[in-house]
């Protein structure tokens, strides 16, 4: 079976700074893997370039056999980004469906209901979500992440902005990823996530310094 | 500086004049040259362009006589129009922009801020000023190829009436911004000035301003002395907005000092797509919360979450390759589902353009060839709006590059919501000639073939203007070129989509030119429009729908070639 995601040799340079040095790595399906590193270390760059929307400078990336940007590993990999990026012009509920459908997600309304329900939203379902505060603005890029189908969930710096309830809701709708069989990969520099992953990989400069079980004590020295 | 002024003031003063200073310091002597070089290169190219618009036949002595009556009311309505702006823009603020520095650390400090916000204003109403009677100029020298009169005269005329068209509409800005007109103030008194212009041209009475400052413009035709008034009534705006410049908003000025400073270097850049986002920041313009109409959706409250129905859609079997298009329904329906958000002063704005548009169609119907591209120009920007679903996912490819299916199948879809609004908007311009005097059966017998055409070359080309960007010019291969010919691709390829909109209106000489002989002018115009347009128009789209293959195979096709260079230089 090949890995969920593979990298061989993936490096990014931009000019004379390396974003991120040849990189190996092979993360297994059903792997819960935390991404650990300092502002900088290569984190972002490693999952712009496995969601396709960074092409490499050298090496290749691959999700779920496909090489990565392609149809097929679009379709396997949803990506949540650090920033949310939401339509003006459409209300939560129409980013939802707009999604669900462009993905021809199957049933997809009850987890619709379940998403906005679980993270807080129901009362803003009519809303505009580019005009919501940053955190409710999280939230929906969330509940958007989730409403398609995916084998491979790479999530990055998806705490900022949280409040305690939504921390929660996302763990626990990460946990819930992983135990129905997905990749879950995210990149953090909070601690929360530690406990739960079953793998650990640091980053710093653009260089794996770390790849293997970690306690929130060996993230915080990584990424100090 | 008299002895008895505050030392902030003092202070104020002596900054500004050390800044200056050292802008000049800093000035090159040669590059200031070069600069001047370019300004008049461009500036002689655009005069000897724009000067023969109009074209050289005299009108007949009919027309002349209707120029008489209507034309001071008419020209009247584009100053009222100029006025309208300038009120809108007051009541936003406007139309001052300031260093963000000057706001947060001159009007933050302890001067009196109409001392601060003078000088700026004055260097802007002086800017303002010079424009107008550039635009005024020409336009008179137009006016003089087709009426009777001295040309001197026309260019006069036209100079002086642009000049104070111009300040006017700054002079009405400042003082609505320095009164804090609240915006839904302004905008009624925008809709009363407006509506008082179009009194007179309709009723053809002289009641207002704008009118006598119209009839001023005419004075090759007839002198009234009684025209000066109205020079003098929009002379007395810049003087009493100065007066009152202090009062202007320090929240809409930081606004503003933000969002103007990147306005003015995406249009350096021709990136019309940010220049269109920021101005819609600019003018606080947001999509509305409550759709006008609402597309039946889903709604969380039609399913009850329940146990066991909630799980995420983990499949890690793998569904197997993607094939096909994508839900082309869900797509169109996005399409509208925005264009069912579009704000007020979006749809108000259309409508203004498709009647604009409508309006020169009638003038090129008289025999104004050039105003076709005005036509094209209109539905252009109109279709920049139109095509705002599109836009976003330019703005954000993230989205677009998740979806599993080519960029190009996704984008296609999307402007088919768009290529219908436009179609609708084509008629509002049909109307709005048939409201001009055309004969309503030819009108729509002429319009009527143009809408499709028209508007899928308008979506077209405003969307490979926003998915090409801004122009690479100072970077690459460009930086190679000399800039007049550097500026001539960056011009071509800045003016390629309008074009595009623009031959989309030609059908429409044919139509005349069948007329003139006779001939039925509804099918010539659907003769040349509906085949080669559209064969057109789908070279457009197919341009669209494989840009991104496209760029991935001239993408793979340099790096093979400097793979081979690479080795053929290792040998």
């Amino acid at each position: 079976m090949p890995a969920a995601l593979l990298a061989s040799g993936l490096t990014k340079v931009y000019g004379e700074l390396v974003a991120l040095a040849p990189l190996d790595l092979a993360i297994k399906d059903g792997e819960r893997v935390v991404m650990v590193g300092s502002n900088g270390s290569g984190k972002t760059t490693f999952m712009r370039m496995v969601a396709g929307l960074l092409e490499p400078s050298g090496g290749a990336a691959g999700v779920a056999g496909e090489p990565a940007g392609s149809i097929n590993a679009r379709a396997a990999l949803s990506y949540l980004p650090d920033e949310p990026v939401l339509y003006d012009d459409l209300s939560l509920a129409e980013h939802l469906e707009y999604v669900a459908r462009l993905h021809e997600a199957e049933e997809w309304q009850p987890r619709a209901a379940y998403l906005v329900d679980r993270l807080g939203l129901s009362h803003r379902v009519d809303d505009l979500p580019a005009q919501f505060s940053r955190g409710l603005r999280q939230k929906t890029s969330i509940a958007l992440a989730l409403i398609r189908p995916f084998e491979v969930l790479v999530v990055d710096e998806p705490f900022v902005g949280l409040d305690a309830p939504g921390r929660s809701a996302l763990l626990e709708l990460l946990d819930q990823a992983a135990e129905d069989g997905a990749t879950v990969v995210v990149a953090s520099h909070s601690v929360e996530f530690v406990d739960r992953a079953s793998r650990c990989v640091a980053l710093r400069d653009g260089e794996l310094v770390h790849d293997g079980p970690a306690s929130q004590a060996d993230v915080l020295r990584l990424v100090s | 500086m008299s002895a008895s002024a505050d030392p902030a003031t003092v202070a104020l003063a002596e900054l500004t004049q050390a800044r200056r200073r050292r802008r000049v310091a800093q000035i090159d002597a040669f590059e200031g040259l070069y600069r001047a070089y370019l300004t008049f290169f461009v500036g002689g190219l655009a005069v000897l362009l724009l000067s023969n618009l109009a074209g050289g036949t005299k009108v007949s002595p009919a027309t002349l006589d209707q120029v008489r009556r209507h034309g001071p009311a008419a020209i009247g309505l584009a100053v009222a129009f100029f006025m309208a702006i300038g009120l809108r823009s007051g009541g936003r603020g406007g139309p001052l922009a300031l260093d963000k520095a000057d706001v947060r650390h001159v009007l933050l400090a302890p001067v009196d801020r109409s001392v601060a916000l003078r000088r700026p204003a004055v260097h802007q109403l002086r800017f303002a000023a010079l424009t107008g009677v550039g635009v005024g100029a020409v336009s008179g020298l137009n006016a003089s190829h087709r009426l009777s009169g001295a040309v001197v005269g026309w260019i006069a005329a036209g100079a002086v009436t642009g000049l104070l068209a111009v300040v006017g509409a700054m002079g009405v800005a400042l003082v609505a911004s320095g009164r804090r007109l609240p915006r839904p103030v302004a905008g009624l008194l925008a809709l009363v000035v407006l509506g008082w212009a179009g009194a007179d041209l309709a009723t053809g009475r002289t009641t207002s301003p704008f009118t006598l400052l119209g009839g001023l413009a005419l004075w090759p035709l007839a002198v009234h002395p009684v025209d000066l008034l109205g020079a003098g009534v929009v002379l007395a705006l810049p003087v009493v907005g100065l007066a009152g410049v202090g009062g202007t908003s320090l929240e809409a000025s930081e606004l503003r000092a933000r969002l103007v400073g990147a306005l003015r270097f995406a249009a350096t850049l021709q990136d019309v797509r940010t220049v269109l986002v920021l101005r819609r920041q600019l003018s606080q313009e947001r999509p509305r919360p409550r759709p006008w109409l609402r597309i039946r959706g889903w709604k969380p409250a039609q399913v009850t979450p329940r146990p066991g129905t909630g799980g995420l859609a983990v499949d890690t079997l793998g569904r197997g390759p993607v094939k096909g298009w994508p839900p082309v329904a869900a797509i169109i329906r996005r399409s509208l589902q925005g264009l069912a958000r579009w704000p007020v002063q979006r749809l108000g704005r259309l409508v203004l353009l498709s009647v604009g548009g409508g309006l020169a169609a009638t003038v090129v119907w008289r025999g104004t060839t050039a105003m076709v591209v005005v036509v094209g120009l209109c539905a252009f920007l109109a279709a920049l709006d139109a095509i705002e679903p599109l836009s976003q996912d330019a703005d954000h490819p993230d989205r677009v590059f998740a979806v599993p299916r080519p960029p190009g199948q996704v984008r296609l879809a999307l402007l088919v919501g768009p290529v219908v609004a436009m179609v609708v908007l084509g008629f509002v311009a049909i109307g709005a000639a048939i409201l001009a005097g055309a004969p309503p059966l030819l009108a729509l017998q002429v319009g009527a073939p143009l809408t499709l055409p028209v508007a899928v070359l308008a979506c077209g080309g405003a969307a490979v203007s926003t998915l090409l960007g801004p122009s690479s010019m100072g970077s690459g291969s460009s930086l190679l070129l000399p800039p007049e010919t550097a500026g001539i691709a960056v011009a071509f390829r800045a003016a390629g989509p309008p074009a595009l909109t623009i031959v989309g209106v030609l059908p429409l000489l044919a139509g005349r030119s069948a007329s003139v002989m006779g001939q039925s002018a509804g099918a010539a115009v659907a003769r040349t429009a509906v085949f080669p347009l559209l064969t057109l128009g789908v070279l457009v789209f197919a341009f669209i729908r494989f840009r991104e293959e496209l760029r991935v195979f001239m993408e793979e096709a340099k790096q093979g070639a400097a793979g081979r260079k690479t080795a053929a230089d290792g040998k």
